[in-house]
């Protein structure tokens, strides 16, 4: 009973609802959704996403929030797909990519954290110079991917795992990492307050900065599944995807005032947004509405189950 | 050989000095007392030491080492370790994680090594017998919890000087005790500990010497044994002092005895029966004649500002009398059109428009709000001696003092009723300060009432000495347990009855 009470509790539990209800509702929309060919589909669209939002929730939780990610994933995505038509090797591509993510990463950490400008206005100015170079390199959709990579991403593990499983592991287990070590406590107690933190004798300028770099290094393995997955480069690519990472991880319980949510909700967030594209798509609207529809069927979403969520904290003895 | 000696301490914040010229040295295992008025010094000494705050000059030594603090991770590897007056816990984590937050133990140098911080949290919270809440959230805790938890933080850190900074300010006696007596022990074996407090009997029961500071320098360091209470108090408050007994009394007694009737018989200007001070359960019963000043003073926190406040309707509807009409307002808006005006001491957040020009700072009250077209600029600006370069320039760019004073002339153009003012002059300097207090003067004089809060003890005896017909009112707790008239208002009588009503009453 107690561990009952516990998981209604947990801040990403409203967003695991929501999961769970689409999934169902697709079931009954969707010719087939429920097959496993098709969940497999579904995952290697949605992955990006959901990598990109990890990263995002991390700088959420520590205070910061961090709008760049998305043209960060532009920036790599064409940088892969331009480099790769030259035939650069696949396993230097993954190094190019990181590379990238983690100088765009650590750049913006050190004007936060050190020069300690807002977070907002760094990300902004640093979202501009890299789609303007993301621009530059490839003006036109075009360019292509090692068929290995494609292939790897689009195949299973053991038959029945999407291998695009691995991108999303890879990421969450350095978060683990993150999660079990001393850092976690003081990434929550940065996020709550950080002057308390300062006085509690936390490096609070270490943790900020680390943030920034998680999301660097997240948005450039987001980078490499998508662009394995769709096999091109397209600089426009990643301008839709900050702000659904920062929905993402509202959606799943994290508070933007940080220190408060769980990396968890993020994940479940970045499915929610999934399962309402492919809800959208699957009851035929024109195309015209489709955008009305989704934030109409989010916005409903949201409020049902956030309402959920609350009773579920106001029942025990509050 | 001296723990730890400061020499020529100084700290500016601006143009306000904190810290001028702080000396002093203590010993291994001696409980010194820190002592002294509202803006003495005291806290800012305990943020250089735990290193939350960078000093302008002077030398700190550590067992006769002279040592350089840039960070509290600094000043906690050398063993110095301080309580936060504002509290240094994070809400969302638990108890527990909170005592150890500074010294997170590790299994393999990586993982977080959850047994062994339930059981050094649970050594240090079963010393303040706490042991029960260390699952529970910081967030779920009483204040008078928290501060016993910030207390074990403290001691989880094992220290070598311990600052406990007002932490007693909101414990039962029975905290204290417990805290006594774990400050006793920690002095045996070799801890030196600093004990910031406002009230004198705590200080008497627990510390060997005391410290006493006033205006940022050290007066100097004395016995306890050899010093009596009013010799403390005379010292900390400068030469004005009228050789008043020191006077304890307690709350009861001030419920019996109408608090603060003034003495001249003019006309009342504004009354209020039940006045209520929502986070202090109280009420309090107020009224001010015609060219009245009434002072507000007691210790940090006891409702002061609070009071101020309520009047303005930022608490909810209030009830009153104003020139003998009965009136209920419920907000700002409804206070400044009954001729209420309002000057904070948080310039930034709640009085300039900082991005616009000062002319429309001035014009925002009777202009904007009231539609009764523009101020006479250049009379104001004349009058209350603002130095600017032109009306149109943001008012950012002024100093502090000529920031309050366009704030303050943006409501002598409608000639307020009653102007409330909550610490007007922190962060103002000098001269500006004897600027404000002539505006306060000259308003009276044209027949307002002034209402003012300081945590400036000389400042309202200074005004008080300019304008015949004023009071101070001590508060504690959300009550006003004592009025000051005429001879009465001076430093030393501020003060101490404002640390007698602490100690007489005890923590509630």
């Amino acid at each position: 009973m107690v561990k009952m009470r516990n998981v209604v509790k947990w801040s990403s539990f409203p967003s695991l609802l929501l999961c769970v209800v689409f999934v169902a509702l697709n079931g009954f929309i969707t010719k087939g959704f429920l097959s496993w060919s098709s969940m497999g589909g579904f995952l290697q669209a949605i992955i990006p996403l959901i990598i990109l939002s990890i990263g995002e929730s991390v700088v959420l939780l520590g205070g910061g929030i961090d709008i760049s990610v998305g043209a960060s994933v532009s920036l790599i995505n064409v940088i892969l797909a331009t480099m790769s038509q030259r035939g650069t090797s696949a396993e230097a591509l993954i190094g190019i990519a990181l590379i990238c993510g983690l100088a765009i990463g650590a750049l913006n950490g050190l004007l936060i954290s050190i020069v300690r400008i807002s977070p907002l206005l760094v990300t902004f100015a640093t979202s501009y110079i890299i789609s303007g170079m993301a621009l530059t390199i490839l003006p036109t959709p075009g360019g292509s991917m090692p068929d290995s990579l494609t292939n790897f991403y689009l195949s299973n593990v053991l038959f029945v795992i999407p291998s695009a499983v691995i991108f999303l592991a890879i990421v969450y287990a350095i978060w683990l990492v993150w999660h079990l070590s001393p850092m976690s406590t003081h990434l929550y107690a940065t996020g709550n307050n950080i002057f308390k933190a300062f006085y509690s004798g936390i490096a609070v300028t270490r943790i900020q900065f680390m943030t920034y770099l998680f999301a660097g290094f997240a948005s450039s393995i987001a980078a490499l599944a998508l662009t394995s997955y769709m096999g091109a480069g397209d600089a426009r690519v990643g301008l839709p995807l900050t702000l659904n990472a920062i929905a993402a991880c509202v959606i799943g319980g994290i508070s933007l005032a940080g220190g408060a949510g769980n990396v968890s909700g993020a994940v479940f967030g970045s499915f929610f947004l999934g399962l309402v594209l492919t809800i959208i798509l699957g009851l035929g609207i024109p195309t015209y509405y489709q955008n009305f529809a989704s934030g109409l069927v989010i916005l409903i979403g949201i409020f049902t189950a956030v309402m959920a969520g609350k009773k579920g904290v106001l029942k025990p003895n509050r | 050989m001296p723990l730890l000696q400061c020499t020529g301490i100084k700290k500016w914040f601006g143009a306000v000095k904190a810290l001028d010229d702080a000396n002093f040295s203590v010993d291994p295992g001696e409980i010194r007392a820190i002592f002294g008025g509202n803006g003495s010094g005291k806290s800012t000494l305990a943020k250089i030491l735990s290193g939350v705050v960078r000093k302008d000059k002077g030398i700190i030594k550590l067992n006769g080492q002279e040592v350089v603090i840039n960070s509290p991770i600094t000043s906690k590897r050398m063993g110095v370790i301080a309580t936060a007056q504002e509290l240094s816990l994070s809400n969302n984590l638990t108890v527990k994680k909170n005592v150890v937050l500074s010294i997170l133990p590790t299994r393999y140098k990586i993982l977080e090594d959850q047994k062994m911080i339930d059981r050094m949290a649970r050594t240090a919270l079963e010393m303040v017998k706490l042991d029960s809440f260390k699952d529970d959230f910081v967030a779920d805790l009483s204040t008078n919890q928290k501060y016993m938890v910030e207390f074990a933080k403290a001691l989880a850190q094992q220290p070598k000087i311990l600052i406990l900074d007002e932490v007693t300010s909101a414990l039962f006696s029975s905290d204290f005790d417990i805290i006594k007596n774990i400050v006793f022990e920690l002095a045996r074996n070799g801890t030196t500990v600093l004990f910031i407090s406002h009230r004198l009997s705590e200080i008497f029961s627990i510390c060997n010497t005391v410290t006493i500071l006033r205006n940022g320098v050290t007066v100097g360091t004395f016995d306890l044994k050899e010093i009596d209470k009013n010799s403390l108090l005379t010292m900390m408050g400068g030469s004005e002092h009228d050789g008043d007994a020191y006077a304890e009394f307690s709350e009861e007694e001030d419920a019996a005895r109408p608090a603060n009737i003034p003495v001249s018989e003019s006309r009342v200007t504004v009354s209020f029966e039940n006045l209520q001070l929502p986070s202090f359960g109280k009420t309090v019963k107020l009224e001010a004649r015609e060219r009245e000043f009434v002072g507000v003073s007691g210790l940090q926190g006891q409702g002061q500002s609070e009071l101020i406040r309520t009047i303005f309707g930022l608490n909810g509807e209030v009830r009153g009398k104003l020139e003998e009409a009965d009136f209920a307002i419920e907000s700002p808006a409804a206070a400044v059109g009954l001729g209420f005006a309002f000057l904070s001491g948080d310039r930034e957040r709640e009085g300039t428009f900082s991005e616009r020009s000062v002319r429309e700072n001035i014009d925002v009250v009777v202009d904007v709000v009231l539609g009764r077209g523009q101020a006479d600029y250049s009379k104001l600006i004349d009058n209350l001696n603002i130095a600017l370069h032109n009306l149109g320039q943001p008012i950012k760019n002024l100093s502090g003092g000529n920031q309050q004073k366009v704030i303050i002339s943006r409501w002598l153009a409608k000639r307020p009723k009653v102007l409330l003012a909550d610490d007007p002059s922190k962060g103002v300097d000098v001269n500006a300060r004897h600027d404000i207090h002539r505006i306060i003067k000259d308003m009276i004089d044209d027949g307002s009432v002034v209402i003012m809060a300081s945590s400036d003890d000389e400042e309202l005896v200074s005004i008080c000495e300019m304008i015949p017909n004023s009071r101070v009112l001590i508060m504690y707790k959300g009550s006003i347990v004592k009025t000051l008239r005429d001879s009465e208002i001076t430093v030393h009588n501020i003060v101490s009855s404002s640390i007698s009503a602490g100690s007489g009453g005890g923590a509630v």
